[in-house]
């Protein structure tokens, strides 16, 4: 346990480090902002941010020093800077604020929002212990978890390095060629502990489930669309966020990134794109399908907004901007470039047998109906069941939906269509593919799905909240 | 728009949740029968976690186990396994994660199979010398470690 919560203060002190250069981004433009988001919420996105590019960096080190040893006391020297720094200006920060008098009239405001503060941050730790307890309190049963996260973690762990050394080439089941950010994390939790068993290196989902569970809270700004958000996206990936196999997080971090990028479109927040960006970063190193992912949800998204403004304006500055990118997808690209020196190979990777493959599937076997059933009983068409019905109450009420929802909704399609064609164009037998992982390959869209969803009910109560403040201004 | 457009809005959106509701449920409550499960052995789990090897015995299955352990016992770093163990994924694969850092290759001297396979093919076959062998309780399949020359 010890292991685990130092990890995380070690990989916040990198994030807080890495992070130095994107601070004084500016107050946001939006004043219109109410408690839970001006006090709370944005804290939450701060504290996801750091820890995901503490998390980034960390695979960085890894990947540049190769050593475990190396990475670890590089990155130890590195956290406590960043902690001493954030520290320091911490304590300034207290200094200053304290020093003029305090407006009296300001204190009941003042005490509503610290109580604020104090329920969100308890929901937040009740939330986190129920997430903690089944990810450290069980071993490692899941198929996937053992035979590919785990079974690459054990071998970094045993060479100490991430390198060929370790022997990824000889398992090929154990799917060589998928980037190794979570196997990594597992390793050195396994590392600092000097010892490997079924249980602690699960502390890995925990590590990495703690900044999207901080990233969701991040959106409590409207309560309603909040529970809706929660309760839907964190139940439906029910245990794939608990079991060490990653399709859960992947499809949380491309739903929760695609929806910081669109607050950040919306309101020009630039500590919303920070996020957002570090949210599809994370999917790209988390799997190989993280970055078309990324790519389908990113894009309906980023192209209109940029047609319509005809121009490139970062609200981070073009240089901050640059930085982040580099920062955030460093790991993503020095990953592609070393398994390809490294000769790691997918065992199914598209070529022209794949379209002929698609068309055989399509025209002389029963590939589409064998999709259409598989995909609709893993649900995909029910989760269009609630956008369907917020965006009825929308029309209803007259509401004006902002473009996010027909991108997300958009962007959730897209990525579908990929992974039919990706299945139809699969070499293995298609039933036993579609049985085996199609449950946890639809999570990504039924999120993103879900996402749009969001959205739609956010619009609809911001609009009637605009409505209920108009009538009160009217009535005085 | 009506006052009343948050219940509306509620009652709506939990209607359409229902659609959702099996897995969501489903999910649900494994979530709270771990967390109870878990919370109510605490001690036991805070243990495990702090224990090298713990939770092998869970999580392998017995004739997984009596291969590892007869690697282990002789300190082999490189092995193959039978044909037969290969066509169960469930033990080949189980195999090569339990016994890792020592690993599967074609053409390691030391074999791993399945007693059964000697009964069938008896007497064992001429350029393998059995070094070892174990009968795994509660399971019709004992194992055996040779030496191939």
């Amino acid at each position: 346990m010890l292991v685990v919560t130092s990890s995380l203060v070690y990989l916040l002190g990198l994030g807080l480090l890495a992070a130095l250069p994107l601070r004084r981004i500016g107050l946001p433009r939006n004043e219109r902002l109410n408690w839970l988001e001006g006090v709370t919420a944005r804290r939450a996105a701060d504290l996801a941010s750091w820890l995901l590019l503490g998390i980034l960096c960390n695979f960085a080190l890894v990947l540049i020093l190769r050593s475990l040893q190396l990475a670890l006391v590089v990155g130890t020297v590195l956290s406590g800077a960043g902690l001493a720094i954030a520290v320091g200006s911490w304590i300034r920060r207290k200094r200053r604020s304290r020093a003029p008098g305090s407006d009296a009239t300001e204190e009941p405001i003042r005490r509503r929002a610290a109580a604020v503060a104090v329920l969100f941050w308890i929901a937040f730790a009740f939330s986190a212990f129920a997430l903690a307890i089944p990810i450290l309190g069980t071993p490692i049963r899941a198929w996937d978890a053992r035979s590919i996260w785990f079974l690459q973690a054990k071998m970094i762990y045993y060479a100490g390095v991430l390198a060929p050394e370790a022997g990824f080439a000889a398992v090929p089941f154990s799917h060589p060629e998928y980037p190794k950010l979570f196997a990594t994390l597992a390793a050195e939790l396994a590392h600092v502990s000097g010892y490997w068993n079924e249980y602690l290196p699960k502390g890995a989902s925990l590590l990495l489930m703690l900044p999207a569970l901080l990233a969701t809270f991040s959106f409590v700004r409207r309560p309603l669309a909040f529970a809706f958000l929660f309760a839907m996206s964190w139940l439906r990936v029910g245990s794939t966020v608990w079991n060490g196999t990653v399709d859960g997080s992947l499809a949380l971090f491309g739903a929760l990134g695609a929806l910081s990028v669109s607050r950040w479109i919306a309101e020009e927040e630039p500590r919303d794109g920070v996020l957002g960006v570090l949210c599809l970063a994370i999917c790209c190193a988390l799997k190989n399908e993280g970055f078309v992912l990324a790519a389908c949800l990113a894009a309906p998204l980023l192209i209109p907004w940029l047609w319509r403004r005809r121009a490139l304006r970062w609200s981070l500055g073009a240089w901050r901007s640059a930085y982040l990118a580099a920062l955030a997808f460093a790991p993503f690209l020095v990953w592609e470039i070393q398994k390809r020196r490294w000769g790691l190979h997918a065992d199914y990777e598209v070529s022209p047998d794949s379209l002929r493959q698609i068309a055989t599937r399509i025209v002389e076997q029963d590939g589409l109906a064998q999709l259409a059933t598989a995909f609709g009983k893993h649900g995909l068409h029910l989760a269009a069941v609630p956008f369907l019905v917020a965006l009825g109450l929308a029309l209803a009420t007259r509401t004006r939906i902002g473009f996010a929802a027909w991108a997300l909704a958009g962007g959730a399609l897209l990525y579908a269509a990929v992974l039919a064609l990706v299945y139809l164009g699969s070499p293995f037998d298609l039933a036993w593919q579609l049985r085996t992982s199609a449950g946890r390959t639809l999570l990504a869209p039924i999120l993103a799905v879900y996402a749009a969803t969001f959205c739609v009910i956010a619009a609809i109560e911001e609009s009637h909240t605009a409505s209920r403040l108009r009538a009160i201004d009217i009535a005085n | 728009m009506p006052r009343s457009l948050g219940w509306i809005l509620i009652a709506a959106l939990i209607l359409a949740s229902v659609s959702q509701l099996e897995r969501t449920r489903r999910s649900g409550r494994k979530l709270a029968s771990n967390v109870i499960a878990i919370v109510g052995d605490l001690p036991a789990v805070v243990e495990r976690i702090g224990t090298p090897r713990a939770g092998e015995q869970e999580v392998l299955p017995p004739q997984v186990l009596a291969l590892a352990w007869m690697l282990e016992k002789h300190d082999i770093g490189v092995y193959r396994y039978s044909d037969a163990i290969a066509k169960s994924p469930l033990r080949s694969q189980r195999l090569v994660e339990a016994a890792w850092p020592r690993r599967p290759s074609d053409d390691a001297p030391y074999r791993l199979s399945y007693l059964s396979e000697h009964y069938a093919r008896s007497p064992i076959s001429p350029e393998c010398e059995e070094i070892d062998s174990l009968f795994v309780p509660d399971e019709t399949l004992g194992v055996s470690l040779a030496r191939c020359h």
